[in-house]
């Protein structure tokens, strides 16, 4: 942007306001249609970071809506768009400030099963089914008519094949998020979750729409029930592609309770090799993945990262749903940075890489309450809500059946994360804007708060770049942003890299940003390599690239304080690969870390004076990572 | 399987005790009076439950607020009795009331709304469709650390006495635009921080201020024009109005039924004279 420039316009428009009325005539004629004389209009490039939540439960969902959760989707978003709601147990709830945008995901099995029994709805009381369940809810036996959903779900077994109920819950979604969505304002993305769980291993995807109501109701969501399998969630997404001319992506989560499915190396079904096709079609279907939220971390598990020291964050490493513990074999298939690693091995031998995804958080809460701060933690279900019932630390919510070897696979609610959210760089906050940006990766994932993070890559940029007022457009003219792909390296250059890092405008100092970077060498072996290119409080960084002083740590435990004492409020680097080798495949991400902040078992110690669970650490660095700049060698 | 999936329910009922009272577990009327009694020993068992939970009293407020869903869900209740729902269950109370919830929404009047009425809502409801105040303006920014106040300081008398001076080297201009068009305060929010954009409420017009903080350091700021929110017209706002118009009909009905519920259930809250007799009731609610 061209500071002068701005200054001058703005004058010439203020005057031109004033006296334009008086002296018309003066005004020249219209002018040759080829000179653009006002800069503004071929701005298109994305100036602007919006924060939302892309996975969100309401009472629709029926583990949410069965177990407590009356807030609907009127409630969730009022409260995502910052008004003060009444969680289902009493509690005031509000958010800091509001999201810029939001999509519900309700489970698709049986969608909105809780609020046709609490209404006694007319379609659901047609079925045996339909009034087993609501008269036993209505007698008071809730869980028993929990129960005998669940193991019907779980056996794939719909108990409701009543496709005009699902759709006339589906289109009470659709019609919400309309109701809600102001382009401008705030984004309400249609979207639902696809439960795939096959022997109790995580493979949900939350769908997206980009379109509106008239085209989403064209469809009813494709669930478990119609198939466990990705490869036909895709066929399905093609198919609904085709029907209507709109446009949907899928993204996956939680690979770490996968039990290796996540990113296996053979199909689900058909258990062959992944093949070029099947490469190409993941990531036509699949741009994103959501890597962290209230189910732990899934960035980088510490067996393979062990030079990170940051790696073992929030871990959730003991199994799945199901009864079988996890061995080093699964972990090597389930994290997003073994994921890029395996990626590149991949593309050179099938010409595609088939995990070549961005990256996003969310909080997959099932409260109907979006809360990602360690503050502000309303927890994973209704269950697990604010109290001080021990509960709330203790529940078992994960290997909750017994494993046949007797080795422990508990994950405790203490272990649940206050976590996370997706950045989206756009122009505007719209349905349009918004998922342009998402289906070309321009996203990073936060552990909750709202850092700012900014990454162009090119192979011309200087250090002096990172003071130019026009950062961005620079940015773009003569690099790529996060989530892009570099090729072609000129002779003799490396990539260089400007990044902008600015911590939450109402939170935590950072302690550094570093750049990670996985590359394949010539012998097919994948490596990764952490550079701190950027640290607080004018710490050194070695010859190595690493800075090993951490930053400090201000928490006050008792009170669940801490102070912006330490960190710096922004940091910004230009870095260039030392060591690069334009023959070998490449990508490189950006991790921002805050300084210490109480965990919010933390909060709810101070709060409700109870224990902090042992195991539970007292403070955590809060973090945000960008989608990968991919680098592949030409030809 | 069975014992996994019952135990959340389980938990969380006793969850749903332990915030609301005992209540679910002990209704102490009898099912076929029309009266709700608040017993002073009930009184004592809600604020002991409401201590046990938050660690602290209830507030007044909040402790009349836990009396009154007390009361509610009684009412509630022996409603749902009459349905012939007599298990006496805290599931069902609750499924009862929702139940209520819903005939209630249902048995409200469907008024078809017109134009007159939305016009009313809009203007009696102004705060929530105004649009938010604009700001244009010119800022400095400073970086934390690198200049001390008096310097800064300095800078904001010179710029006010020297209009043409040239801000665009001045402090760290790379990192914040000079010039920001038409920004309304969410906007400010988002870039600088809560704090921040609170200053702009009642800045003055052309003139530079400063120092102000934001979360990255500190600032002299410069309004240039302040364009001050407006109540839109119903034709650009009219789904909007509609949809908050619904919400609150909706919110209304539910509270109209409950109340003409409570008119047929005389109720008597039997709050102690002395309040230090009831050890953990919050001290000044002896009024009641």
């Amino acid at each position: 942007m061209k500071v002068k420039n701005i200054i001058t316009a703005a004058i010439v428009a203020s005057f031109v306001a004033t006296i334009g009325g008086v002296q018309a005539q003066d005004i020249p004629p219209a002018s040759n249609k080829k000179i653009q004389y006002s800069p503004y209009p071929a701005k298109d490039f994305p100036n602007q970071v919006y924060f939302g939540e892309t996975h969100l439960h309401t009472s629709y969902s029926t583990d949410a809506g069965m177990t407590g959760t009356s807030i609907g989707p009127d409630e969730a978003y009022r409260f995502a768009r910052g008004e003060v709601v009444i969680q289902s147990h009493g509690l005031r709830a509000q958010l800091i400030r509001p999201l810029d945008f939001m999509v519900i995901t309700d489970h698709a099995e049986n969608l909105g099963l809780a609020p046709m029994i609490t209404e006694s709805n007319a379609e659901l009381l047609k079925y045996e089914f339909g009034r087993r369940v609501h008269d036993l809810v209505k007698a008071g036996k809730g869980d028993e008519a929990y129960n005998i959903w669940i193991v019907r779900m779980m056996a794939l077994d719909d108990p409701l094949k009543d496709k005009k109920m699902i759709q006339s819950m589906w289109q009470r979604l659709t019609t919400a998020a309309e109701k809600y969505n102001e382009p401008g304002l705030f984004t309400a993305f249609i979207g639902y979750e696809w439960t795939s769980m096959p022997g109790g291993n995580n493979l949900h995807r939350n769908l997206i729409f980009r379109d509106a109501k008239d085209k989403a109701d064209q469809i009813i969501p494709f669930s478990q029930y119609d198939s466990t399998d990705p490869e036909d969630l895709w066929r399905w997404m093609a198919d609904y592609e085709e029907k209507t001319g709109g446009q949907v992506f899928a993204a996956a989560h939680n690979g770490n309770v996968s039990n290796g499915l996540m990113f296996d190396d053979i199909t689900l079904t058909t258990k062959r090799p992944l093949d070029k096709d099947y490469a190409e079609r993941r990531m036509r279907w699949e741009p994103l993945y959501e890597v962290t939220q209230i189910k732990g971390d899934g960035e980088a598990h510490p067996l393979f990262s062990p030079d990170d020291e940051f790696a073992d964050f929030e871990t959730w490493d003991k199994g799945s749903f199901g009864t079988v513990a996890k061995t080093d074999s699964m972990l090597a298939r389930e994290y997003a940075r073994e994921a890029f690693k395996r990626g590149l091995a991949y593309e050179q031998k099938l010409g595609v890489n088939p995990f070549k995804f961005g990256l996003i958080g969310a909080t997959d809460s099932h409260t109907g309450l979006s809360t990602s701060r360690e503050d502000n933690f309303f927890g994973k279900v209704e269950v697990l809500a604010p109290s001080a019932d021990p509960d709330r630390m203790h529940e078992v919510i994960a290997g909750r059946f017994p494993n046949p070897e007797g080795k422990d696979i508990k994950q405790y609610a203490w272990q649940t994360s206050a976590s996370g959210l997706a950045g989206v760089w756009a122009r505007e906050n719209t349905r349009e804007s918004l998922w342009d940006a998402m289906a070309r990766k321009e996203t990073y994932a936060t552990t909750g708060t709202r850092i700012k993070v900014r990454v162009f890559a090119g192979w011309d940029f200087t250090e002096s770049d990172l003071d130019r007022s026009d950062f961005s457009e620079n940015g773009y003219d003569n690099g790529v942003p996060m989530g892009g792909d570099l090729s072609k390296a000129p002779k003799g250059k490396s990539p260089e890299f400007l990044i902008r890092a600015m911590r939450d405008s109402d939170g935590a100092d950072l302690d550094r940003v570093q750049v990670i970077k996985g590359w394949l060498d010539k012998n097919g072996k994948t490596h990764e390599q952490i550079y701190d290119v950027a640290v607080s409080d004018g710490r050194n960084i070695g010859k190595n690239g690493r800075c090993y002083t951490p930053v400090g740590n201000t928490v006050s435990v008792k009170e669940a304080t801490y102070t912006n004492a330490i960190g710096d409020p922004y940091l910004t680097a230009y870095w260039k690969d030392p060591d690069f080798d334009p023959k070998r495949r490449a990508f490189y991400y950006v991790r921002v870390l805050e300084i210490p902040t109480p965990r919010w078992t933390t909060y709810d110690a101070k709060v409700f004076g109870v224990e902090i669970p042992k195991g539970a650490p007292t403070s955590i660095q809060e973090r945000a990572y960008t989608s990968p700049i991919w680098y592949t060698p030409k030809g | 399987m069975k014992k996994l999936i019952k135990e959340p329910l389980v938990h969380f009922i006793l969850l749903g005790s332990l915030i609301y009272g005992a209540s679910y577990f002990t209704v102490d009327n009898d099912k076929n009076s029309q009266e709700i009694v608040v017993t002073e020993g009930k009184l004592e068992q809600l604020a002991m439950l409401f201590r046990k939970t938050w660690q602290r009293p209830a507030s007044p407020e909040e402790f009349q607020n836990v009396v009154n869903e007390y009361v509610l869900e009684q009412a509630a209740y022996i409603e749902g009795v009459k349905l012939g729902l007599n298990t006496n269950d805290i599931v069902i109370t609750r499924r009862v009331r929702q139940k209520l919830d819903f005939i209630a929404e249902e048995s409200g009047p469907k008024v078809e709304v017109t134009d007159k009425v939305l016009t009313l809502y809009l203007k009696e409801n102004a705060e929530k469709f105004n649009t938010e105040n604009r700001y244009t303006f010119k800022q400095v920014f400073f970086e934390s650390g690198q200049q001390n106040n008096e310097t800064i300081n300095g800078w904001l008398t010179k710029l006010n006495s020297n209009a043409a001076l040239d801000i665009s080297q001045l402090g760290k201009p790379s990192f914040f635009a000079p010039l920001y068009t038409q920004k309304s305060t969410s906007e400010i929010e988002r870039e600088f921080g809560i704090n921040f954009a609170a200053r702009f409420i009642n800045m003055p017009v052309r003139e530079w201020q400063g120092i102000i903080h934001s979360a990255y350091g500190a600032h002299l700021v410069y309004v240039e024009a302040k364009q001050v929110g407006r109540l839109p017209s119903l034709a650009e706002v009219r789904s909007k109005v509609i949809r908050e118009w619904e919400h609150e009909q909706r919110q209304a009905t539910i509270k109209n039924f409950y109340q003409e519920l409570l008119t047929r259930y005389p109720v008597t809250v039997m709050w102690p004279n002395d309040s230090t007799k009831v050890s953990s009731l919050p001290s000044d609610k002896s009024e009641g």
